[in-house]
């Protein structure tokens, strides 16, 4: 009850932020930059090039869905590493803390809350990305579905991370180190490329070991290719949603952790 | 088990700050305080003295570097004991998109007061706080003087049996000061004990108890409101000594005698020695002016021990240097 609580002021305090206004202003810029496209495969499909019109859409719908899936990932990010910065600050925090609850009820609370708000940017996303399918002529379908499931998983992981760290780190360090972890799978890659540079090359098991702690966007991928129709491959999605479950987790241990015994103030 | 509502043994909280140099800001040292069911009990300081700290102390919002901390028998890490305790910090932050019934009934479902008490308990607040009248309105818009009263109306939310107040009249005008005095009598009245810091010692001194007084982190005077003032009560002699011979033979006995224009003064709390003082201005022929009983006020017994306590720290550190 408490935790649901606290959630509800967090949602609160979030949606009077100026992240939802900026969350509007990149949605409307998304749809207009996009409409232009969408008015010119309806042009195409009205000449007859209904193949090439229908190739063109899905293609402009896969750039919408990544657009939308940066965006959401750069808000909770934001999100994840200021909300209880933000409280620290304006000192709203010890208005909670002096009640009956207990820190990790507070902190399980802000996540709820942080986790909402993002559900509800979604909401939003997912409404317009409806829309442009609905114009370009397509029905909905599973992978339609899979491709924003798949961009919100993306966006929990950020805010699960950034959360996390953000309770004993810096604002700067917690997102440094965010960015570090979603972008993990690409830096090992890169490592290992530089290593074959000089005629090192890291058994498979060694790569497969340092890439597992990184979000698997391997899944994303197979996402997308499920909207070109390529048969969607099991294994890398479950991959995703599984980090989902335990990043998700593992954020609220290690903030957990860091904020159970941290001085939330300083001298007189 | 113990009686006390507070009870802190050798508490203790040092800062680290810096990144590269590290330095070390000894915020509370040592502090024994016991405060006892039902009594109005003052923690007074200067500015920086330790007073938030203790009080962040108190209410787990920091830990300590050593020494132990217990309200009504449990330590503040036990969030159930803040069930009875109700807070008032110094710098109250409010959700300002909220109004004020929308934020006590956030706190109140954090009590987890049933609703229709909830209910009833807000309105009755925000009428005995002048702020029912405002309801509609968001904190954001609210006077310095409506969010302290929104605070004190907070704290009581939850009619605890505890009550920490930092610095609780310090938005007020008197008339309002009068009336948060009155509330906190009625409190006291009721049971309720209550911990409050303030600069106001004119206000302490009406409704004190027992004080504490803070000083560089350390407490340099605890007691009973009355001893303390009273003990630093006695008289005030007023004399001319045109030769010098009272006053060099005063100074031999270690008496402090300060200049007021043509005048000299002194002042004791010792009866006899005021006396001996008496007799000494009479056989070197000086010529006594006044011989006043006077009760100090908290304010100059504060500003004596604390002055007093500054002089000791200066000489100590003059000392010990090379």
């Amino acid at each position: 009850m408490t935790i649901l609580v606290v959630a509800g002021s967090a949602i609160r305090r979030l949606w009077r932020s100026r992240l939802l206004m900026v969350t509007g202003i990149i949605a409307l810029l998304i749809i207009g930059l996009t409409s232009s496209s969408i008015v010119f495969i309806s042009v195409a499909q009205e000449a007859g090039e209904s193949q090439q019109a229908q190739q063109a859409a899905i293609g402009v719908l896969f750039f919408i869905a990544m657009l939308m899936g940066w965006f959401a990932s750069l808000v909770a990010l934001l999100i994840g590493v200021t909300v209880t910065w933000q409280e620290l600050r304006d000192g709203t925090i010890f208005g909670l803390l002096a009640k009956p609850i207990a820190r990790w009820e507070y902190l399980a609370g802000k996540y709820l809350g942080s986790l909402g708000y993002l559900l509800l940017i979604w909401a939003i996303l997912g409404g317009i990305y409806g829309g442009l399918v609905s114009l370009t002529g397509q029905s909905w379908s599973m992978s339609h579905s899979l491709t924003l499931v798949g961009r919100l998983t993306l966006s929990v992981l950020v805010l699960s991370l950034a959360f996390g760290l953000a309770q004993g780190l810096s604002m700067g360090v917690a997102a440094v180190l965010t960015l570090v972890i979603y972008n993990g799978k690409f830096l090992v890659k890169e490592f290992a490329q530089l290593l074959s540079l000089v005629k090192v090359t890291l058994p498979d098991a060694v790569t497969r070991t340092m890439i597992y702690p990184f979000p698997a966007t391997d899944g994303l991928d197979a996402l997308f290719q499920s909207v070109l129709e390529v048969p969607l491959d099991a294994l890398p999605v479950g991959w995703v949603f599984l980090h989902l479950v335990d990043y998700s987790i593992a954020a609220l241990l290690v903030g957990w952790w860091l904020f159970r015994r941290r001085d939330l103030a300083m001298t007189d | 088990m113990s009686d006390w509502v507070i009870e802190t043994q050798r508490l203790s909280k040092t800062f680290v700050s810096g990144r590269w140099h590290k330095r070390r800001v000894e915020a509370v040292v040592d502090v024994d305080l016991c405060v006892g069911r039902g009594e109005i009990f003052a923690f007074l300081g200067p500015n920086g003295a330790g007073k938030t700290t203790t009080i962040n102390l108190l209410m787990g919002f920091v830990y300590p570097t050593r020494g132990s901390i217990r309200l009504f028998g449990l330590p503040p890490e036990d969030h159930r004991v803040r069930q009875r305790i109700g807070y008032l910090p110094e710098q109250y932050a409010y959700y300002s998109f909220l109004t004020a019934p929308q934020l006590l009934n956030v706190f109140g479902q954090l009590f987890r007061i049933p609703r229709a008490t909830r209910r009833e308990r807000i309105e009755r607040l925000l009428r005995q706080f002048g702020l029912w009248e405002a309801r509609h309105k968001k904190i954001g818009t609210y006077s310095r003087g409506m969010r302290q009263r929104l605070g004190l109306a907070q704290a009581l939310l939850n009619e605890p049996e505890l009550l920490i107040l930092d610095e609780p009249t310090s938005g007020f005008d008197p008339l309002g000061r009068r009336r948060v005095r009155n509330i906190l009598l009625d409190l006291k009245r009721r049971g309720v004990t209550i911990f409050l810091s303030s600069h106001i010692l004119s206000e302490v001194e009406l409704i004190g108890d027992r004080v504490a007084i803070i000083h560089r982190g350390r407490i340099i005077k605890q007691g009973a409101l009355a001893d303390i003032v009273g003990a630093h009560s006695g008289y005030e002699i007023a004399f001319i000594d045109s030769s010098g011979a009272a006053i060099s033979r005063l100074e031999e006995m270690g008496v402090q005698v300060r200049s007021d224009g043509e005048e000299q003064k002194t002042f004791t709390v010792d009866e006899s020695l005021a006396q001996a003082i008496v007799d000494v201005i009479r056989a070197h022929g000086g010529r006594l002016k006044a011989f006043v009983p006077r009760t100090r006020t908290l304010e100059e017994v504060f500003l004596e021990l604390v002055g007093a306590s500054a002089q000791t720290d200066l000489d100590s550190r003059e000392g010990g240097k090379p």
